[in-house]
């Protein structure tokens, strides 16, 4: 496999007696889109500033195209695009001019610099408000300019954070296709959000998060599907309702190869083995349970609920 | 430079160029509009052959108000742009942005001190072009003014604008490196405007050293050159303060430019800090062999030459805590990650560095008393210093002091983000408190009760300030004091080794 774009190792950083971000460890190769998702206070915001070599680490280390993050600051900074949760502007020039701004800070030749301003303000619908201070756009117009800075030098790595936070229905939808487009190029990403719909679409990875660790990590497949690509979760729908469903499910309980079993008066949800052949034995103990079964079939991998079985239950 | 990109910017972020030609305008107006009145009131009422002179008066009172003011654009305006210009980047991100970006840091540095300042620096121009005007007419002017004759006088204007140029690029500097701690809250022009009104002539008189650096001395010789004045003084101070503020300035951009990617670092490195001392010790040297010489700044404080060595001795340790709160720092990181599996650092190697400040400042203080020469001293205080237990007590105090001061450093970094309030209340209770409480009981005990006062000189023993204080009557009090202080130091000791244990505790916890 190709060198990894960014390679996180063992990852910690502590605040005082807080551990924000505990052993973390991930690659990333071109053309992975890698969403990062956890609750307030998982540790996705430390991350990603320790990825983009901002945050001071306690232990561990970032490569970015095999250079340290911290070492070789001004090298690998000509290859890396952060976007902070908060856009990071200056409210008193215009929109055009603090792009200007980034591309001299990026050294980009005046022709260069132009071009890919007028692309960036068209491609992030900015281009009406280019005149316009910062001060006078929109929050989701502010974190469209923020994404803009980031792109702009046209970074190998991307890292974002929140980004589709201010944005209307109508600019997810075409930030789903910027992102997707990003990836497209071979850009390695990586994007925080609480929007879970939206980073099964476009991601190529994803990394749940809690309490400064890395509780699941792989490919949105294996993330989002059961424990296991041998495992299902079944859903099924009864005729009637049962008023002795928990007595009628004892034998289903104590078997082993029930799990993530849950009821209530017309509806049973469990995770049991995938194949054919297991399905067709599960829904036989169901019938010999007396259970009137209307509806019975499997459920398509989802992120929520990936997320969910990892039992974090904190509300944002 | 002009390619600086916050050059660029600021030059934007201030206001519109029709802002900045406006603010000139009226500054150049304010000027002329005052210094026309002034002339021509002075002028009222003297006869036509007296005015040459009295024109020439106010074109050399002009030039002082001038300078006064290119003085406060450059040391107060600019540096305060500088600080309130990083304060707004970090409230607004942009700091972290510049972070992200390629520039280097000397480029962020420098981006910072030419551009924030920018409208200062507008005005000071201004006030350069009058300043010339006056100057030249001043010295243009027969009898009072022409001493030196115009084209003397203007390269002695231009010379002193150089020293003040690298006088306000020391300033901005070590502004800059504060804010860049701070994240711009700290307000430390403010606060040395403080300290320089309420108490800053008696910081100046009672360490030499500090007049140097901050070019009192260099201005009065300037003063003295340009107006025939009867200021004494040896025109090379100019350049030898010139040459120390340009390497302080160098020091603190050094350091600016390491603060600012690794916030977490202390505000100097090890070795820059180990070089600033050095500098600063050679200030404090410079500064002590000149102040016989200079009668019109030092003469009323001739009396109080030990004061002056002790002062400065105090100034020189204030300073060596620079590098030993980066060791101490340091050693908190490495330890703190060794606990987590990273390699271990040689701590016996850091541990070294107390001895070592304890020598540079025993050999700082040694140097000092041969350049002030032993005969400016009081007769008890020379004495004393002739012998070798006075000597070892000073050396033992001096390094039982750093030694607590690292230990506590270094534990206070464990126990806190940010420990800098918590080590200074640390360092006024130890090194203040005892010597503060012992004038208090003195006051009390002789002037309220009006009873003989015996037990002076104990609790300023228990300081190593008071160790160096009580140098002219050395004995019980200081051999008293030594062995509290050594309790002290192994209490810090003690302390630093449980919050050492408690790293590798936590570890384990953590793996648990």
């Amino acid at each position: 496999m190709a060198e990894a774009l960014l390679s996180i190792e063992n990852l910690r950083v502590q605040y005082g007696q807080l551990v924000a971000v505990d052993g973390l460890s991930c690659e990333l190769h071109a053309g992975h889109l890698l969403g990062l998702i956890g609750p307030n206070g998982a540790g996705k915001t430390t991350t990603l500033r320790a990825a983009a070599g901002l945050q001071p680490l306690t232990t561990g280390r970032v490569w970015l195209l095999g250079h340290d993050v911290f070492k070789d600051a001004t090298i690998v900074n000509q290859h890396l695009g952060f976007t902070p949760d908060t856009p990071a502007l200056y409210d008193t020039l215009s929109v055009e001019q603090f792009l200007w701004f980034i591309a001299k800070c990026y050294g980009l030749t005046e022709g260069l610099a132009s071009e890919r301003i007028d692309h960036w303000l068209e491609n992030l619908w900015l281009a009406e408000r280019k005149q316009s201070k910062v001060s006078a756009l929109s929050r989701g117009m502010k974190q469209r300019l923020a994404v803009a800075r980031t792109l702009l030098p046209d970074p190998h790595i991307v890292l974002m954070d929140e980004p589709a936070a201010g944005l209307d229905p109508a600019g997810r939808v075409e930030f789903r296709k910027l992102l997707a487009s990003l990836r497209d190029q071979g850009k390695a990403i990586i994007v925080s959000s609480h929007i879970l719909a939206d980073l099964a679409e476009y991601c190529t990875h994803i990394a749940i998060m809690g309490h400064g660790r890395l509780l699941k990590y792989g490919t949105v497949a294996e993330v989002a599907g059961a424990e296991s690509q041998e495992r299902a979760q079944y859903r099924i729908v009864l005729a009637r309702r049962v008023g002795d469903l928990a007595a009628r499910l004892q034998d289903l309980q104590a078997d082993e190869a029930v799990s993530h079993l849950e009821f209530d008066a017309g509806l049973i949800t469990l995770e049991y083995d995938r194949d054919r052949q297991a399905a067709a034995e599960l829904l036989r103990k169901l019938i010999a349970a007396g259970l009137p079964v209307a509806e019975f079939h499997t459920v398509s991998p989802n992120l929520e609920q990936a997320y969910l079985r990892t039992g974090i239950r904190q509300v944002d | 430079m002009l390619l600086n990109p916050l050059l660029w910017l600021h030059l934007r972020i201030t206001g519109s160029a029709r802002t900045n030609v406006l603010i000139v305008t009226a500054y150049a107006a304010t000027i002329i509009l005052f210094a026309s009145i002034s002339f021509y009131v002075a002028a009222l009422n003297v006869p036509p052959r007296d005015r040459i002179a009295v024109f020439a008066q106010m074109n050399g009172i002009w030039l002082v108000i001038v300078t006064v003011a290119q003085g406060v654009f450059l040391l107060l305006l600019g540096p305060s742009a500088v600080r309130r210009a990083v304060q707004r980047d970090f409230d607004t991100g942009m700091l972290d942005s510049h972070r992200l970006s390629p520039m280097s840091n000397l480029k962020i540095v420098l981006g910072y001190l030419t551009g924030a300042p920018i409208q200062a620096l507008l005005l000071y121009a201004v006030s350069l072009v009058f300043g010339t005007y006056f100057a030249a007419s001043y010295a243009a002017s027969p009898g009072l003014g022409g001493a030196l004759g115009v084209r003397a006088t203007l390269g002695g204007w231009f010379f002193a604008q150089g020293c003040m140029l690298v006088l306000a690029a020391m300033f901005a500097a070590l502004i800059l490196l504060t804010a860049l701690a701070t994240r711009g809250k700290a307000n430390v022009v403010g606060i040395l405007a403080l300290i320089g009104v309420f108490g800053g002539w008696f910081a100046i008189v009672f360490v030499p050293g500090l007049a140097l650096v901050l070019g009192v001395l260099s201005g009065g010789v300037l003063l003295g050159l340009l107006t025939s004045a009867k200021i004494g003084g040896d025109a090379l101070t100019i350049v030898y303060a010139g040459a120390l503020q340009f390497t302080l300035c160098l020091m603190f951009v050094t350091a600016a430019c390491g603060k600012l990617r690794k916030p977490e670092h202390p505000l100097f490195s090890l070795p820059l800090g180990l070089t600033l001392l050095i500098v600063w010790g050679i200030a404090l040297l410079a500064g002590m062999h000149a102040a016989p010489e200079y009668d019109w700044l030092f003469g009323e404080w001739r009396e109080y030459r030990f004061a002056q060595l002790v002062a400065s001795t105090i100034a020189f340790m204030l300073v060596a805590l620079l590098p030993l709160a980066a060791a101490a720092i340091n050693l908190f990181h490495r330890d703190r990650a060794a606990s987590f599996g990273e390699r271990p650092v040689a701590r016996a190697r850091l541990l070294l560095l107390a001895p070592l400040l304890a020598a540079l400042t025993a050999m700082c203080l040694d140097l000092m008393l041969r350049a002030v020469g032993p005969e400016q001293l009081s007769r008890a205080a020379r004495e004393a210093l002739l012998h070798r237990s006075v000597w070892a007590g000073i050396a033992a105090a001096l390094l039982l002091s750093f030694w607590t001061d690292f230990h506590c450093l270094y534990s206070l970094k464990a126990l806190m983000r940010r420990p800098i309030i918590a080590f200074l209340i640390v360092l006024a209770t130890l090194k203040g408190a005892p010597l503060a409480l012992d004038g208090v009981i003195k006051f009390c005990v002789e002037e309220v009760a009006e009873r003989n006062w015996t037990g002076e000189g104990y609790l300023t023993g228990l300081s190593p300030i008071g160790t160096l204080m009580l140098t002219p009557r050395a004995g019980t009090a200081v051999w008293v004091g030594l062995v509290v202080q050594l309790a002290v130091a192994i209490g810090a000791t003690a302390l630093a080794r449980r919050v050492h244990r408690r790293l590798g505790k936590h570890r384990v916890t953590q793996d648990s």
